[in-house]
């Protein structure tokens, strides 16, 4: 999931971090301060779980918690996502800094559409209907987020097909896992405290 | 806040930390030492699955790209170089992941030419599995005399090197992977760090936020 320096054409790396940019920028207005420590918890969980590492077949596969953390943040998964992935590269070397602005856009505007498809849905649904939502919010995060990486690695002159495939595939297990614990984090977050599940900048006005 | 919640998503937080002791970031590495005028190593995952048919790529001292192949399904390659200098040797597992590893020239035979710039390297890959027994059956054939009579072993200065820095480069090799390992593997102080950091960076966002958008609140507060 993560793209490594040098994987990607200049040109991708840039229109990455411009989008990147306005994403962050777009997030952090609609930050408001009863909402910070949620953000920054959701920034440290995905800190944490894309460090937790399972050998499956060939390659190897990590959790990402971006469908969770859309949920949870709404568009304020973009600065959290990306002080993650800051703190990953200059850590670990994991990921790279160049392409920083890429991989922010691939793992938090899944995040964000499923946050958009599936939020609604999650405010009145009930019993089963939330595990459900908390599934696809979950796997459906981390197909879109495979495939973008496919297409940013298509868009620097890789084939699009084989190397998509190879993402998604290997992101497989990942799907099924990351679709349970976002089912069981939503259902408990709705049953002990569904405010966390409110979009972040709604909880101004809701107070 | 209800303490229950929190209390919840902090014990998941920190039982998430103690699995992640040993684990390894999702990341491609690649290994490789120099043994008279074989480069062989091998890419593998942080976790230590191995990369089916990785890329590889060898660059010479100045970049420039002078050999492209494939790994083996173990994800093990072997090159024969013709010249001696510092080599870098790139794996590319296809789904963004690349990594490389310097090699140095000094690991190499020097009994090999030096390499200089614009000198053609000649580059062949050799087949991982069938040359390992060739590797070790090869050299006493040819190189050792052996006095018939009793047991003592006449041998010249260049096949004693020989000898020499396979047997030393075979007993360093497992401690480079293992420091190499080292590196790569994620530590728990690394991890706290991160979220230090992390609740250190929304904290001063928080702070700043604070202090601009409600002064007046604050100031009404006794």
């Amino acid at each position: 999931m993560h793209i490594v320096d040098g994987a990607l054409s200049s040109e991708v790396v840039v229109a990455g971090a411009v989008f990147a940019v306005a994403g962050i920028g777009y997030g952090l207005r609609k930050i408001d301060i009863d909402a910070m420590p949620r953000v920054a918890m959701m920034s440290a969980v995905f800190f944490v779980a894309s460090l937790i590492h399972v050998p499956v077949g060939p390659s190897s596969a990590h959790l990402i918690v971006n469908g969770l953390a859309g949920l949870m943040l709404g568009w304020a998964v973009f600065p959290a996502i990306f002080i993650g992935l800051l703190l990953q590269a200059v850590f670990f070397g994991f990921g790279g800094i160049t392409v920083l602005g890429v991989n922010t856009i691939n793992i938090a505007l899944p995040a964000v559409l499923m946050w958009w498809l599936v939020s609604p849905f999650l405010t009145r649904a009930e019993g089963k209907s939330i595990l459900l939502a908390g599934f696809v919010a979950g796997s459906g995060a981390i197909a879109l987020s495979s495939i973008m990486v496919g297409l940013s690695l298509a868009a620097s002159g890789q084939e699009f097909v084989p190397t998509a495939k190879l993402v998604v595939m290997s992101h497989i297990p990942v799907m099924v896992v990351e679709g349970i614990l976002t089912a069981a984090a939503v259902h408990l977050v709705k049953k002990v405290r569904p405010v966390m599940l409110a979009p972040v900048g709604s909880l101004r006005n809701a107070a | 806040m209800p303490r229950f919640p929190v209390l919840c998503v902090f014990s998941v937080l920190i039982g998430t930390l103690f699995i992640s002791v040993n684990a390894q970031a999702h990341s491609l590495h690649v290994f490789a030492m120099g043994n008279g005028d074989v480069i062989d190593g091998y890419a593998y995952f942080g976790g230590g699955a191995r990369p089916h048919d990785a890329k590889i790529q060898l660059l010479d001292d100045t970049g420039r790209v002078i050999f492209a192949g494939k790994t083996d399904d173990q994800g093990e390659f072997k090159l024969r170089v013709s010249h001696k200098q510092d080599y870098v040797i790139e794996a590319n597992s296809g789904d963004g992941h690349i990594a490389s590893f310097e090699i140095n020239g000094d690991e190499l035979s020097s009994q090999l030419p030096s390499g200089n710039e614009g000198i053609d390297v000649q580059v062949s890959q050799i087949d991982t599995a069938s040359s390992s027994q060739n590797e070790k059956t090869h050299p006493p054939s040819t190189i050792i005399a052996t006095d018939s009579s009793n047991t003592t072993v006449t041998l010249s200065r260049d096949e004693l090197d020989n000898l020499i820095d396979a047997a030393v480069s075979r007993h360093v090799r497992p401690l480079r992977e293992q420091l190499v390992a080292y590196e790569d593997k994620v530590r728990f102080s690394d991890l706290l760090g991160g979220i230090g950091v992390i609740v250190g960076i929304f904290g001063a966002f928080a702070w700043f936020r604070a202090g601009k958008s409600r002064p007046d609140q604050q100031n009404e507060k006794p």
